[in-house]
């Protein structure tokens, strides 16, 4: 991964917007994943261990249910492998030219999810092939395990972007910031992977697999309480970590629109709590898609506060890539004038891009800015080229009005060029006058 | 009844925690947010388009343990006749004239406790931006770094730099 941060370029003022877009998109695609696969492989086992210590099939079943719902090669492809490397290009694009190497994070990050999701789909084999129970569960919780360490990693590169001052302290690609807020966000993680478990559960029985239910109410009711209940604890939790996360973040990355969103958060959160509490009550499933759509917008609101904490934390970073952006859009545009004026030759309008790129900031034409006035200093040029292309290359200071002007380290085919183009738009200038 | 009040119950708990949220947006934003400074001088145009090296103005960070602020003439030697039709350059003008110092409100400020040399820290090869941010690209100075114990001491330890208490408290 780290030859991705060696060969991102150096980026362009879309770029800059499509790579924070991509962040907040595949952030809540992947996140949700994750949460997803650890909350059904834990609670799976859980069931799988109670059915077989109390005998009761009823538990073995669900627990079967509950990890078929994650078990898809596609969906380990799509949803935990793509998610990594669109990360990593993206936050590389973000921290270009910056101290923070962050792409090597992502690495960790898609061998954890890789191995996470695998012993969780073995696991989803091992239930149908053996009876050791020590085995199956030994398979579940390992992969709850990596599937951890790789949120670790997510959370992690989350709090660098928006922290710059632990760039430093960071040595290899596992993170360890030994921070309060990685610890909350930590927790928060167990209290979300509630919520999207038990939303998920309800979307997934009654929504998508309708075939699953037949018409067994008891399996019906046992669903519905136990997705509906879990998703509801983890919601009723997350305000309490997100208000914690508050109090640990770090001053730079605190902003008032960071915390306006948050508060909306909870109004979306409190949508959510109430949907879940009418499926509860009413014992009303079809409620459940409502539920999932709202999940997936409080996640989406989740990820946009942390992009308003990173642009934030890091604001020099984004002005710097937008100073960076714009040099580079001059550099290709003179790049254009170049090869229309190839040979060696040098255009007026090839003068006029240096021009504006470089000397605006001192100068105008007809008005004192820092520099004198274009106007009262070109007439002892007229008809001299190679006086003002040595005087641009090598200034020394002429008038003792103005401070000194500095060497700006123009090429010779660039100086050329701004004098030319000064010394033509000084002809029309007089020209005009003289109408 | 009883099945109406919970929602109810639910609005005022995500209702609370949104208010203290909101409430500490607020105190943020009256205690910590980067101030308002009586002229806003921009660095991006002094230290970034016209390249000025960070100690053209801040002339004592390699002297002295204060970098300072640059005092007034050293923006007049430019400004003398540089840029007068801006009105950020007009505001430092009428403090020039009037013979008054800029009231320019400190951002990093040390508690008094720490003994912190500039000068120790620009001979031993830091860069400003290690302490202060990018200064190149930005217009309203803030503190980009806690400037707390804990970074301090990171940045000894990795640098080598003696950690003994006296090195910073006196």
């Amino acid at each position: 991964m780290e030859i991705i941060d060696k060969i991102i370029f150096p980026p362009r003022h879309d770029h800059i917007l499509i790579s924070d877009a991509i962040i907040v998109a595949i952030t809540v695609i992947y996140f949700i994943y994750l949460s997803f696969v650890t909350g059904a492989t834990l609670f799976s086992a859980g069931f799988i261990y109670r059915g077989r210590t109390e005998e009761n099939p009823f538990y073995s079943r669900f627990g079967k249910d509950l990890i078929q719902m994650t078990y898809s090669l596609k969906g380990l492809i799509l949803l935990g492998v793509l998610p990594p490397l669109a990360l990593a290009l993206a936050y590389a694009q973000i921290f270009y030219g910056s101290d923070l190497q962050v792409a090597r994070f992502f690495e960790p990050m898609l061998i954890f999810t890789i191995i996470g999701v695998g012993l969780s789909m073995l696991y989803c084999i091992l239930l149908q092939k053996t009876h050791y129970l020590l085995f199956q569960v030994l398979v579940a919780v390992t992969s709850v395990l990596f599937l951890f360490m790789a949120v670790y990693q997510l959370i992690s590169v989350n709090i660098l972007a928006f922290f710059p001052e632990k760039w430093m302290v960071i040595k290899g690609s596992v993170p360890h910031i030994f921070d309060a807020t990685q610890f909350v966000r930590l927790l928060h993680f167990g209290a979300f992977v509630l919520t999207v478990t038990g939303v998920s559960i309800l979307f997934f029985t009654f929504s998508l697999r309708t075939d699953a239910l037949d018409a067994d109410e008891h399996y019906r009711d046992y669903a519905l309480k136990f997705g509906a209940g879990l998703a509801l604890a983890g919601t009723l939790l997350q305000p309490l970590f997100i208000l914690w996360t508050y109090k640990a973040f770090p001053t730079i990355a605190e902003s008032l629109e960071g915390y306006y969103v948050a508060a909306g958060l909870m109004a979306v959160l409190y949508l959510l709590s109430v949907v879940l509490y009418l499926v509860l009550a009413n014992k009303n499933p079809r409620l459940g898609s409502l539920a999932y759509v709202l999940m997936v917008l409080a996640t989406l609101v989740l990820a946009v506060d942390d992009t308003i904490a990173r642009k934030t934390g890091v604001k020099e970073q984004y002005l710097y890539l937008n100073d960076e952006a714009a040099k580079f859009e001059d550099k290709l545009a003179l790049e254009r004038e170049e090869l229309k004026s190839a040979g060696g030759e040098v255009s007026v309008a090839m003068g006029e891009q240096v021009y504006n790129a470089r000397c605006t900031s001192c100068h105008q034409f007809d008005k004192r800015v820092v520099g004198p006035p274009h106007v009262e200093v070109l007439p002892k040029y007229v008809g001299k080229p190679d006086e003002l292309v040595k005087f641009i290359l090598n200034p020394v200071k002429v008038n003792p009005d103005y401070p000194p002007m500095p060497n700006l380290g123009l090429s010779q085919q660039e100086a050329e060029a701004v004098a030319k183009y000064l010394l033509d738009r000084f002809q029309k200038y007089q020209e005009q006058q003289r109408q | 009844m009883k099945k109406s009040i919970v929602p109810v119950l639910f609005l005022g708990y995500f209702g609370l925690i949104a208010g203290v949220l909101l409430f500490m947006g607020f105190y943020w934003q009256a205690k910590y947010s980067p101030p308002e400074q009586p002229i806003h001088f921009p660095h991006d145009v002094h230290a970034g388009k016209l390249g000025l090296d960070c100690m053209f103005c801040h002339r004592y960070a390699d002297k002295s343990i204060h970098a300072t602020v640059p005092a007034m003439q050293i923006c007049m030697n430019c400004h003398q006749t540089a840029a007068h039709d801006r009105p950020e350059v007009q505001k430092l003008l009428k403090y020039w004239e009037n013979k008054e110092p800029i009231p320019w409100i400190k951002v990093h400020d040390l508690p008094d406790f720490v003994y912190f040399s500039h000068k120790r820290h620009v001979k031993a090869g830091l860069d400003c931006a290690n302490c202060h941010g990018n200064m190149k690209v930005v217009q309203q100075v803030r503190q980009t770094r806690t400037l707390r114990m804990g970074f301090c001491v990171s940045c000894h330890r990795i640098k080598g730099a003696p950690t003994d208490c006296l090195t910073c408290h006196k």
